[in-house]
């Protein structure tokens, strides 16, 4: 039977983490990450399972350690935020090259300078072409079961993962979260057993030099890897779907069916604009909702079947690309490239460094998305 | 889609358990079957700091996620904070306000039509809860809550104390005890 709990986001992190019985962890503080690791180890204290916690200098070390555990064949973990990963750029590579199904928690966290410590998409975002998938979560249930789908879809492509929570307003806030029992996450995630490992009665060199002839070759079975995972993850939530009443989509659409008008986010901002959508609704207006739960690979085709309905999409990120605008907006847009009936788009930024992201905010930006006169396509902050 | 939560904002200093309050008053809530979300300010807290918690309880899944501004009830554990211009921000007159104080005669800059007032600092002394001049008051003023707000039943708050008191727990049962029956229904003060 399953049970319910309060848990934080990041508790939700730990619990799940405990209950995949991840075999060697990597940890390093950095806020707003550290009570993932700290959960991590009272978990552990109290024996509800047996890593190897190993504690590190950095995090560049922090990864280091789980890829040379993951070349073994077994389950690993790390966590961490901002410039914690920025300092694992090099290793991000390595862990995706070496086809690792390493999974990693990421506290959104805007980069300093000026120092911040609340939330901004642009410290996952920046390793968008590291080569792992990327995860966009909006409340701490979601996030407990995104961590068992995402060991389970890289252990079947092996590519790691990245699960990405936003700081303080998922990390930090307690909430009902239905944990399930061991029957269920066994059924879900079996052992993993990898057909290559270090191992010295069978030794084998890995990430050895590779030629001309053969590094691009590589390189394009990694990116099918990429879309591989995109039917992996769909068959996945569909098995969680029949195991626990739970499915979290790719891009989910709410009252998207007849609407004119469509806002088009991610993370906890999609959960807050719920309202603001029942709200506009009820006045009249034909608004719907999509959130982006998975960023790497990115959806093309379900962006573009959904957003080939609307007359005007209202993009809202809560990044940028400095000299270019929001990051998912730029996805957005290369997907519906010559694509026929491709809606108007508007391209809005805002929330950066934890600018609180209100329903009045949402609102106002909606309308304001509505009404705007449009003559090719726009950017504003908000 | 969800009715509009009860949505409550503690004011206190670090060091008092204002966070901690937060969090057993909604596991009361929570093991009512209610729904909750409830998360301190995001910021760095220092002990003697002003510091504020917030808490949604709704019968329906809580989906807006951006901090309180116009609160349903104000939690204010230490008086002082009273004069603090983001204390009371956001409340109209129909706001619950339950105040620690060891006197009534309070310097309130805009009017309630609901003020409950609560000794807890004297509770949390008589209880061994922290020390006269620092006493922790939350467990205290998580009973007066039960009692003004009728939102939580004493026997879950009982519970969440011994979930989340980090020590003297039968003490801070006591004292949450002794706040809910020393504490009357909201009076209009004018």
């Amino acid at each position: 039977m399953p049970r319910h709990e309060l848990l934080t986001g990041n508790e939700a992190v730990a619990h799940a983490v405990a209950m995949a019985k991840a075999d060697v962890i990597g940890i390093y503080p950095i806020t707003p990450q550290t009570t993932i690791i700290e959960e991590i180890c009272n978990l552990a204290a109290n024996k509800t399972f047996s890593p190897k916690i190993v504690h590190v200098e950095s995090e560049h070390s922090a990864m280091a350690t789980i890829i040379g555990a993951a070349f073994t064949g077994v389950r690993t973990f790390t966590a961490t935020s901002s410039q914690g990963l920025a300092l694992m750029h090099e290793l991000l590579h390595w862990a995706a090259g070496g086809r690792l199904p390493i999974v990693l928690a990421n506290v959104n966290r805007a980069m300093a300078p000026g120092w911040s410590i609340w939330t901004d998409q642009n410290d996952s975002l920046s390793q968008r072409d590291t080569g792992w998938m990327q995860f966009y979560c909006e409340s701490a249930q979601e996030v407990l079961d995104t961590i068992f789908l995402a060991y389970r879809v890289s252990e079947q492509v092996l590519i790691p993962s990245m699960v990405v929570l936003d700081a303080f307003v998922l990390s930090h806030t307690s909430e009902p979260v239905e944990i399930p029992d061991n029957e269920t996450i066994n059924k879900f995630l079996p052992n993993f057993t990898p057909s290559f490992k270090l191992d010295i009665d069978n030794p084998c060199s890995f990430g050895a030099l590779l030629r001309p002839q053969f590094y691009q070759e590589v390189r394009h079975k990694l990116n099918d890897a990429m879309s591989e995972a995109l039917i992996k993850i769909n068959e996945s939530d569909k098995l969680w779907k029949q195991l626990t009443g739970r499915e979290w989509g790719i891009v989910t659409e709410y009252r998207a069916d007849d609407a004119d008008y469509l806002f088009v986010t991610s993370a906890t901002t999609a959960s807050t604009a719920k309202p603001v959508i029942d709200k506009l609704r009820k006045e009249g207006l034909k608004i719907g909702l999509i959130k982006i739960r998975v960023f790497r690979p990115f959806p093309f085709e379900q962006v573009k079947k959904y957003l080939t309905k609307c007359k005007r999409a209202i993009i809202f990120d809560r990044n940028i690309s400095y000299g270019h605008h929001g990051i998912f907006a730029q996805e957005i847009k290369s997907a519906l490239y010559g694509v026929k009936n491709s809606p108007e788009i508007l391209c809005y930024t805002g929330g950066l460094g934890g600018k609180d992201i209100t329903p009045q905010l949402i609102e106002e930006t909606i309308i304001k998305g509505t009404k705007t006169k449009l003559n090719g396509s726009l950017f504003e902050w908000i | 889609m969800p009715i509009k939560s009860y949505e409550v904002r503690f004011h206190g200093r670090g060091g008092q358990g204002v966070v901690i309050v937060s969090k057993i008053i909604g596991y009361a809530a929570f093991l009512n079957k209610s729904y909750i979300q409830c998360f301190p300010e995001f910021g760095v807290e220092r002990r003697g700091a002003p510091v504020k918690a917030f808490l949604r309880i709704s019968n329906q899944q809580i989906f807006i996620r951006s901090s309180i501004e116009k609160p349903d009830c104000i939690v204010v554990l230490d008086p002082m904070l009273l004069s603090q211009h983001d204390t009371l921000a956001g409340a109209s007159s129909d706001c619950l306000l339950i105040i620690n104080s060891r006197t009534a005669d309070l310097q309130i800059q805009k009017s309630f039509n609901n003020i409950c007032v609560v000794n807890a600092s004297d509770i949390a002394v008589q209880n061994g809860l922290g020390t006269a001049t620092t006493p922790i008051v939350n467990t205290a003023i998580a009973g007066a809550f039960a009692q003004a707000t009728e939102i939580i039943q004493m026997k879950h708050l009982e519970k969440a104390i011994l979930k989340y008191s980090p020590a003297k727990i039968q003490e801070n049962v006591k004292a949450a005890y002794q706040a809910y029956n020393t504490v009357s229904k909201p009076i209009p003060l004018k």
